[in-house]
């Protein structure tokens, strides 16, 4: 049945993305203009959905044909972040040579892969860690499900929240409007400063640690180990993170570098945050017999929601008016590319991230080793050939 | 009355092909584990240097039209703005050591450049230049206007969207400059082409062409530079070209 669903899905996919091309060159047609950000969304909203859809159809049909998916592998971390670093560096160097990046179409190559190469790092060092648990298949599509409909559903629900966010304030005799801002300007009052806390410290992280886990939900019984659940989870936010990173820096501009340098890490965030919510989820769903199940299944979605919510939050440092907030309001440079100093704060999370990456991966490759699960649930060891070797299960659920 | 069907019992082949593996007994080793591995990261590499070249030597070898004064246009200014000779300043507009600056009016503002009025530069063709003062040294929303005239009337945010509208159209054009600086610390500069004999207008955002279009200056159009409801500007350097014949003397 699912994979009956990915596969028409998957043909939807395609043709949305086919309507989203001919909007978006319509769009660049009547403007006469080249602008990246157009052309990033085209990237993300029209490229995204027929490369996923046709990857979606691919992996459907050999579902529905019962072909075995191999496991699922990537070249190690370290052989993507230098790729990252080399095309940061190129777009760096290019800012320097040239005084701008027309025409756009020129640097999206550069501008899209430095978006991608950092958050493929985060992914294969996850699977790496958890020593490559699961099929091509899961993985793949769970970063397709994370890039394509994930946002698209946090876009519908995230305005829906904020409408709701306005009338609520609105309401209670306030004016509401700022929570209609881009943010782009430090809050003013204290109830501006409520409005922003709800909208990106509220609404947006359980609606987005909501949705990017929900690929995962649905093959969630299917998911053998705890690590197997973690890496989906962790595709599916990376996946999520290149939509967001890429519109992120088509955004900038001339200065699209910058962007890309100040969100290299972002794929922890949301890498680190879906999975430890589809780990929530396939305690809360697999996990009868296992001790603590609730608490397991109910903490990882929280931490989820609590990581993202801070975060975010943190960016209101950048508001805290005295020495400090002007420390924070002067760049540093890279010869002469100007770099946020609020980055620093910024990269010090990542690194945190990436340490409780590598904890909790290397904690749940010992659990899929040794089963926390009832018999029967366990994981499969695979063949020399990346198969797994076959053990009708009590939980799997027909395709 | 349709039977139901019946409940096909699980096969071992559908069992094989939803299995997960679970994590692997040993750690993998080398660079790629496989050659699926290999594939890709020669792939990502190949995609990754194909880009590099592209978005470093693309720039150089730019088919869109890049800013440049025609040859036979004569100055009329090009120098830093930090006199208040030349210029008509009214309230919004200030001019200190920093530029022309303009900006705190709710219905916008418009400074005019007193050579244009005196004599008319812009009908046989013009370039103008303007550099403007990054967004960090300017207070509140940036959103500089350049306005020749009635004939045209040009604006840019800070996040490089512009509209412009011009005599002789319904709507105003809008979009974005992949050109233009976002980041609050970089300077931007605007540069205006006229050519006469095609009728065409070219606007620039930092040398590289943002849009064209077809349309005529009316005799005697002046130039203003201000800033838009609500928004600020500071205008550090300006350079005026003109084609008109009946230049009388180049100003400082």
């Amino acid at each position: 049945m699912i994979s009956w669903i990915v596969t028409i899905a998957g043909g939807l996919s395609i043709i949305a993305g086919l309507a989203m091309a001919a909007l978006i060159g319509l769009s660049l047609y009547l403007q006469q203009s080249d602008a990246l950000d157009i052309l990033a969304l085209g990237v993300v909203a029209a490229l995204g959905p027929i490369v996923g859809g046709a990857v979606a159809v691919y992996f459907g049909i050999c579902g529905i044909l019962r072909k075995p998916s191999r496991r699922f592998t990537l070249p190690r971390a370290g052989w993507f972040a230098a790729l990252t670093v080399l095309a940061l560096t190129a777009g760096v160097v290019s800012w320097h040579l040239s005084a701008s990046p027309a025409p756009a179409w020129i640097v999206l190559p550069l501008l899209v892969l430095s978006g991608v190469l950092p958050a493929l790092a985060i992914l294969a060092l996850g699977a790496w860690q958890l020593h490559l648990p699961s099929t091509r298949r899961h993985v793949w599509m769970s970063l397709i499900y994370g890039a394509t409909v994930a946002p698209l559903l946090a876009i519908v629900l995230e305005v829906g929240a904020t409408i709701v966010i306005a009338l609520v304030i609105q309401a209670l005799g306030r004016n509401g409007s700022y929570a209609f801002s881009d943010f782009s300007s430090n809050p003013q009052t204290p109830l501006q400063v409520v409005i922003l806390l709800l909208t990106i410290s509220v609404a947006a992280p359980i609606v987005e640690e909501g949705v990017k886990p929900l690929g995962a939900v649905l093959i969630m019984r299917r998911i053998k180990t705890p690590a197997s659940a973690f890496l989906i989870g962790l595709a599916a936010g990376v996946g999520f993170d290149i939509f967001e990173t890429i519109g992120y820096i088509g955004s900038g501009g001339a200065d699209w570098v910058t962007v890309a340098i100040e969100r290299v890490g972002a794929g922890l965030l949301h890498g680190l945050g879906a999975g430890m919510a589809a780990l929530g989820w396939y305690y809360l769903i697999n996990g009868r017999g296992v001790r603590w199940r609730w608490l397991r299944g109910f903490s990882g979605i929280l931490y989820a929601i609590m990581q993202h919510a801070l975060f975010n939050g943190s960016n209101l440092l950048l508001a805290i008016p005295g020495p400090f907030g002007n420390w924070m309001a002067q760049p540093y440079y890279l010869d002469r590319l100007p770099i946020d100093r609020a980055s620093v704060f910024f990269f010090a999370v990542y690194l945190v991230l990436l340490g409780i990456l590598l904890v909790m991966s290397s904690r749940l490759r010992r659990i899929g080793s040794t089963p926390d699960l009832p018999p029967g649930t366990g994981p499969t060891p695979p063949d020399d050939t990346g198969y797994a070797v076959s053990r009708p299960t009590q939980a799997g659920s027909v395709a | 009355m349709i039977p139901p069907a019946p409940i096909a019992p699980r096969s071992l082949e559908q069992a094989r092909a939803n299995v997960e593996p679970g994590p692997q007994s040993d750690p993998p080793r080398g660079m790629w584990t496989n050659r699926y591995g290999l594939i890709l990261g020669m792939m990502f590499t190949a995609v990754t240097f194909a880009a590099i070249v592209l978005a470093i030597v693309g720039p150089q070898e730019s088919v869109f039209q890049s800013a440049n004064v025609p040859a036979t246009f004569t100055k009329v200014t090009d120098g830093p703005i930090n006199s208040p000779e030349n210029w008509a300043l009214p309230s919004g507009c200030s001019i200190s050591a920093d530029g022309l600056q303009v900006g705190g009016s709710t219905s916008g503002t418009a400074c005019v450049f007193q050579p244009s009025d005196a004599q008319d530069l812009t009908s046989q063709g013009f370039w103008l230049e303007v550099a403007l003062a990054p967004s960090s040294d300017v207070p509140g929303q940036v959103g500089p206007i350049i306005a020749i005239g009635e004939s045209v009337q040009l604006t840019f945010s800070d996040q490089g969207a512009y509209e412009i509208c011009t005599s002789g159209s319904f709507a105003c054009d809008r979009g974005s400059a992949s050109s233009w600086h976002t980041d609050t610390y970089v300077a931007n500069t605007v540069s205006v082409r006229y050519l006469r004999d095609s009728h065409t207008l070219t606007v620039y955002a930092n040398g590289c062409e943002v849009t064209s279009r077809t349309m005529t200056v009316e005799p005697g159009a002046g130039i203003s530079l201000g800033a838009g409801s609500g928004a600020s500007a500071i205008f550090t350097h300006m350079a005026l070209y003109t084609a008109s014949a009946s230049l009388s003397a180049p100003t400082k």
